[in-house]
């Protein structure tokens, strides 16, 4: 490597040659083209085949057939709901379009008694933030505590040469990361060190461990999942469940990172799932103040540079010259209260100096408001930074707390706007309201909506019409959405089944087609004993620590461990970007086996948490003594609405055929066959056709 | 073994003087290489296999500048503390004097030693974005500052290989594969990459028709024994769903699934799920290590791997993030452990392999308030490989005083990325036409640092 002339000393004592020098060349500064308006919306994403894989274009907007109103009522529960379930067409074309469109933009009016009563047993998402957090820091405090008896015991064990490798091995602090311990080894462990203790201190131990329930018993994680897959595949407000799950990605926070794991309770009933349908702005101060977020992007440790305060310095000095005088007459006291003020003064001097954290205030800019390309620069990020700082967590209560000590109270500019000095908690406020208003903002937020609910690459007429409607109603998002939905461009023949089906949005809607509901597996009681815990955590599509590796380790025995085995875990993504609203990205073939096979287990039955009663009469049973042909009609309507390509149903048809002629029954067109009598036959065509391209896309 | 000749005719000097340098550690095939292979007519085919470190990786404590002292200045809590001879552990492991590898990387040393690992530092993209989203996909795409390229240059890379090689590979499924996960930005495009979460349970799986989940043994990596065996197994319903994707032509998905049941052909006649690594190689039981354990399977099975990639998080290191020890240690320790088993697992063909390690950008060069690091502008890169001309630290030095860092707070570029990935696609992979892979880019082979071996 090629040293400045500085190190070139240091360089040659190395003994090292210095042969193969290279010179070194100005990279080219490069600079950035402009951009589309949505970082997760540019229209990059190289789908493999390019030429079947045209992006949508844009001009074929304006002219196109229209959609027949079946196709429309079929198109509107594919986008504003997970999904049609059995019967829901019927639904809308009795009350019509215009009428659900209202209906589902107001959830507040659609009893929701069913799914209250089904969430019940979520106790944890119902707990008040201050008592979960409570419960979450005593039970790291306790096993802490535990932690320091046992290895205490442990070092006595060794020094006394006692005991053998086979007792406990407690493994150095980090090693453990690699190797993950089993629960059963950690229970050895703890019965081992029981053994050796003494009397006092196994009480206090057989203390801990009765006291504590760990923190995984206020993880929320496994009950926010849950509860999300519960309203997803069976609430009636559709609409607000698929805008709560657009607003949970876009103010993504990865509940695996520390404490965000109890605070993510909070963000999505007090953030997320309250305002989805409100203010902009009042999401975005919710979301700022929201202690997972803080967590997440690491704002709640941010702490500004103090500008002094000129009134404190002069008392101090003062003081210490009063004492100063005291002390040269000979006042004991006096002196040893100097020493001690002094003393104080150069601890607080040697304190680390202010830590300045850049993370949120370039996620809320780049991600939650303006867009990457929404005209802000490093300058403007560090200054944004500057203005949240003090905007942090109290601990005690697992609430927003603004910290006027951690607060930068000098000058800022943001985004060309002066914000005087000490202006306190304002400063934030006022980021909120120049960032909530900024028309980049509007175009960037209205632009990933529209992909979400239209198109992977939307017109511009929409996302202008949105833009529109923003300013008029000064971020009324129910109106936004409403815009999307009533704009001929909804209906646009492009658009209709353009969307590639996210991994949770296939499974739900799957669920939903087929007609099924979820059951709760496991006990989600804070009191259930550890191996319970561990079942409602499976449950949930998690194993081990909260945490779930992407692949291979999700149980795919149930719905939320298949959607993490199809690559989304829910609420476990760390990158703060989201999932990409861009649905081509869903697109690869490791992906799509894991869906061939999400379709075999769950017409299989072998998802333990879904009830399959509905698809076992209407589906299964119902197919006795229907010949092939109109079996798989009825399939294709009834999980297709009709909608299925001459091709998919030639090979269902002929699969329906030679399944029958592999299962003993003589198959022809015109011959009644027992079709539902075979039972394996019937689960094996409703896995073709939910595994089936038609089915991939909404 | 069919080892390559040539190109240990081509560097037979520098490899008999690395052998010479560090007999012990010469991996087994230079020696025989170089000591009397039996030669072969044809030439091989080469591989590249990417390693992505998402979320920013600190170059300064990855390799270390001991010798800029500026270092221990910006640095209080978090710099690793300068060579000191039995304090391996918790100091850095001396490279040339100047640089030093973090100690939780202590697996590179031999390789470096051998000649088989060059580093470039202070190496990135050119483009002064600090944000992972727009980094990343820079870095992908191979287009700092420009996002309307549609695939990423390591599809590119595949395309710009010579015809008739590229013909003999568009036969194989696996001629682009991506492990651990969904399909990275890097290889979407026309070389039609295969994406494949874990090899063992890439297959459809029937095995127990009608029957409730029942209690399974797991193993350590939570795969049960009988999904393993079910997933390769051949079904009938399988065949059903090739049709239906075989049929959807015009849709996109038509050729993912195409794709996806020759790739399932395929796998059935390797038994992924009874593998056993070669050399006593020992991947890290993380989901990065199984990914290179795999990809090491893959190459060792002949499909006709080209290009691979497997990635791994956790590099955005805001808070605490340690210095000899701690979270960023840990993390280097399983990247480290995980591609020198790589390294090892492969043992003669990585006369033909060459690993480049990648990350979107570094660090800040001062610590911040919570003893971790912001984003920064450059990092450091490794290339292992029987191709890479290593045991040395390419690139310029830009220092680390005030003025010398970037906006006065990050390390300061000196080698555009597309220097290091263009040389290795042309000079390793065979790939031509610099501009046909990194369209856009105004440096030439003048630019390259020299980091693979020529004739």
């Amino acid at each position: 490597m090629e040293i400045s002339p500085l190190h070139r000393k240091l360089r040659l004592a190395a003994a090292v040659s210095l042969s193969g020098l290279v010179l070194y060349a100005t990279a080219a500064a490069t600079v950035r083209a402009a951009a589309p308006p949505a970082k997760k919306g540019t229209p990059k994403a190289a789908v493999k085949k390019t030429a079947a894989a045209k992006p949508t274009s844009q001009t074929n907007f304006t002219d196109n057939t229209p959609l027949s109103e079946q196709q429309k009522i079929v198109h509107l529960l594919n986008r504003t709901a997970f999904g049609p379930r059995p019967g829901d067409v019927e639904r809308v074309k009795q009350m019509g379009v215009a009428a659900y469109i209202d209906e589902q933009l107001h959830p507040e009016r659609i009893s929701d008694a069913a799914i209250s009563a089904k969430l019940a047993p979520l106790t944890i998402l119902q707990m008040p933030s201050d008592e979960l957090t409570q419960g979450y820091y005593d039970a790291l405090k306790r096993g802490k505590e535990l932690k320091v008896l046992q290895a205490k015991i442990e070092r006595q064990t060794k020094a006394q040469g006692a005991a053998g490798g086979d007792t406990m091995e407690m493994t150095p602090g980090g090693v453990a990361a690699m190797t993950e311990e089993t629960p059963e080894k950690k229970r050895q462990k703890a019965r081992a060190a029981l053994q050796n203790m003494t009397p006092d201190e196994r009480s206090r131990a057989m203390e801990l461990m009765q006291g504590s329930r760990g923190k995984a018993a206020y993880t929320g994680t496994p009950q926010l999942i849950i509860a999300k897959t519960i309203r997803a595949v069976e609430s009636p407000r559709q609409l607000q469940e698929v805008m709560v799950d657009f607003w949970t990605n876009h103010f993504n926070i990865d509940a695996r990172k520390n404490a965000c794991r109890v605070y993510k309770v909070s963000d999505d009933r007090d953030v997320i799932q309250k305002y989805t349908l409100g203010n902009f702005r009042d999401l975005l101060g919710a979301s700022a103040k929201s202690p997972a977020m803080l967590v997440y992007l690491d704002n709640a440790q941010s702490t500004g540079e103090q500008t002094p305060d000129p009134a404190m310095g002069e008392r101090l000095a003062f003081q210490k010259n009063r004492l100063k005088k005291m002390a040269e007459r000979g006042n004991a006291d006096a002196k040893e209260r100097l020493a001690r003020l002094e003393e104080m003064q150069g601890k607080i001097k040697k304190k680390k100096p202010a830590g300045l954290n850049e993370n949120y205030a370039r996620e809320i800019m780049e991600l939650h408001t303006l867009g990457v390309d929404g005209g802000y620069t490093q300058k403007d990020v560090t200054e944004v930074a500057r203005c949240l700082t003090g905007w942090t967590v109290e601990r005690a209560t697992g609430s927003f707390k603004f910290d006027p000590r951690r607060h930068d109270n000098g000058e800022k500019i943001v985004l060309g706007q002066t914000i005087p000095a000490g202006g306190g908690i304002e400063d934030g406020e006022k980021v909120l309201d120049i960032l909530a208003s900024s028309p980049a903002t509007m175009r960037h937020v209205s632009y990933q909506l529209c992909q979400r609910l239209v198109a992977d690459v939307p017109p511009t007429s929409l996302v202008n019409k949105c833009v529109t409607t923003w300013k008029s109603t000064r971020g009324d998002i129910r109106e936004v959405v409403r815009t999307i939905l009533t704009a001929p461009e909804f209906n646009s023949r492009v658009a209709y089944r353009q969307k590639i089906k996210s991994p949770f949005e296939y499974a739900v809607s799957s669920a939903r087609a087929v007609g099924a509901n979820y059951v709760l597996t496991a006990s989600q009681s804070p009191q259930a004993r550890p191996r319970q815990r561990q079942g409602a955590a499976m449950a949930a599509g998690m194993i081990g620590k909260g945490g779930l590796s992407y692949t291979g380790n999700a149980s795919v025995q149930y719905l939320p461990g298949q959607v993490a085995v199809m690559g989304q875990p829910l609420f476990q993504y760390q990158p703060p970007t989201g999932y990409p609203e861009d649905s081509r990205k869903w697109v690869s073939s490791g992906a799509l086996i894991s869906r061939l096979n999400f379709s075999l287990a769950l017409t299989r039955g072998r998802l333990g948490d879904l009830d399959l009663t509905g698809m076992q009469d209407s589906l299964l049973n119902g197919g006795q003594g229907v010949p092939p042909t109109q079996y798989v009609s009825r399939l294709a309507d009834t999980l297709l609405s009709g909608e299925v390509s001459p091709a998919t149903r030639a090979t269902l048809l002929k699969e329906a055929k030679a399944l029958t002629e592999t299962s003993g029954a003589v198959a022809s067109a015109s011959a009644v066959v027992p079709v539902g009598t075979d039972a394996e036959t019937a689960q094996k065509l409703v896995a073709l056709v939910l595994g089936s391209p038609e089915f991939q896309r909404r | 073994m069919n080892v390559s000749r040539r190109i240990f005719i081509k560097n037979g000097g520098l490899a008999i003087a690395s052998v010479g340098l560090a007999p012990v550690l010469g991996p087994a095939f230079l020696r025989q290489a170089v000591f009397g292979a039996a030669p072969t007519s044809q030439q091989k085919k080469k591989t590249l296999i990417c390693c992505f470190q998402r979320g920013a990786a600190d170059g300064l404590s990855i390799v270390v500048p001991h010798g800029d002292p500026d270092l221990y200045k910006l640095r209080s809590d978090i710099a690793i503390p300068r060579p000191l001879a039995g304090k391996k552990d918790t100091t850095a492991l001396d490279l040339d004097g100047f640089f030093g590898l973090h100690p939780a990387m202590e697996s590179f040393l031999p390789i470096y030693k051998s000649g088989h690992l060059a580093i470039v530092h202070a190496a990135g993209s050119p483009d002064a974005t600090r944000s992972h989203f727009d980094a990343q996909d820079y870095m992908e795409s191979g287009t700092p500052g420009n996002k309307s390229v549609a695939d990423g240059w390591m599809s590119r890379a595949v395309l710009a290989c010579p015809e008739d090689r590229a013909k003999i590979a568009s036969a194989s499924p696996f001629r682009a594969v991506a492990l651990g996960g969904g399909m990275p930005r890097i290889l979407q495009g026309d070389a039609g990459a295969l994406a494949i979460p874990d090899l063992r349970s890439f297959g459809i799986a029937d095995n127990s028709g009608g029957k409730k989940p029942k209690r399974q043994a797991r193993r350590g990596d939570g795969m049960t024994d009988a999904a393993m065996a079910a997933a390769t197994r051949p079904t009938t319903i399988a065949s059903g769903f090739e049709t239906l994707y075989d049929d959807a032509v015009g849709d996109v998905l038509h050729g993912t699934g195409k794709e996806s049941f020759e790739a399932i052909k395929t796998l059935r006649s390797i038994n992924p799920g009874a593998y056993v690594p070669a050399n006593g190689a020992q991947y890290p039981n993380t989901g990065f290590g199984r990914s290179l354990q795999q990809i090491a399977q893959l190459i060792k099975s002949d499909v006709g791997v080209e290009v691979a990639f497997a990635e791994m998080g956790g590099w955005d290191t805001h808070v605490n993030q340690g210095a000899a020890t701690g979270q960023l240690a840990l993390r280097l320790g399983e990247f480290s452990k995980g591609i020198a088993a790589l390294y090892q697992d492969l043992g003669d063909r990585m006369s033909d392999v060459v690993i480049l390690t990648m990350s979107e950008f570094g660090r800040t060069a001062r610590q911040n308030g919570n003893a971790g690091t912001d984003h920064g502008h450059a990092t450091c890169f490794f290339a292992l490989g029987g191709d890479i001309n290593g045991g040395k630290v390419h690139g310029k030095w830009p220092g680390l005083a005030p003025e010398q860092l970037n906006e006065n707070r990050d390390l300061a570029l000196t080698t555009d990325f597309r220097a290091v990935f263009g040389e290795v696609a042309l000079r390793h992979l065979g790939a031509q036409g610099l501009e046909r892979v990194f369209p856009g880019y105004k440096g030439t082979a003048a630019d390259f640092r020299g980091i693979v071996r020529r004739a």
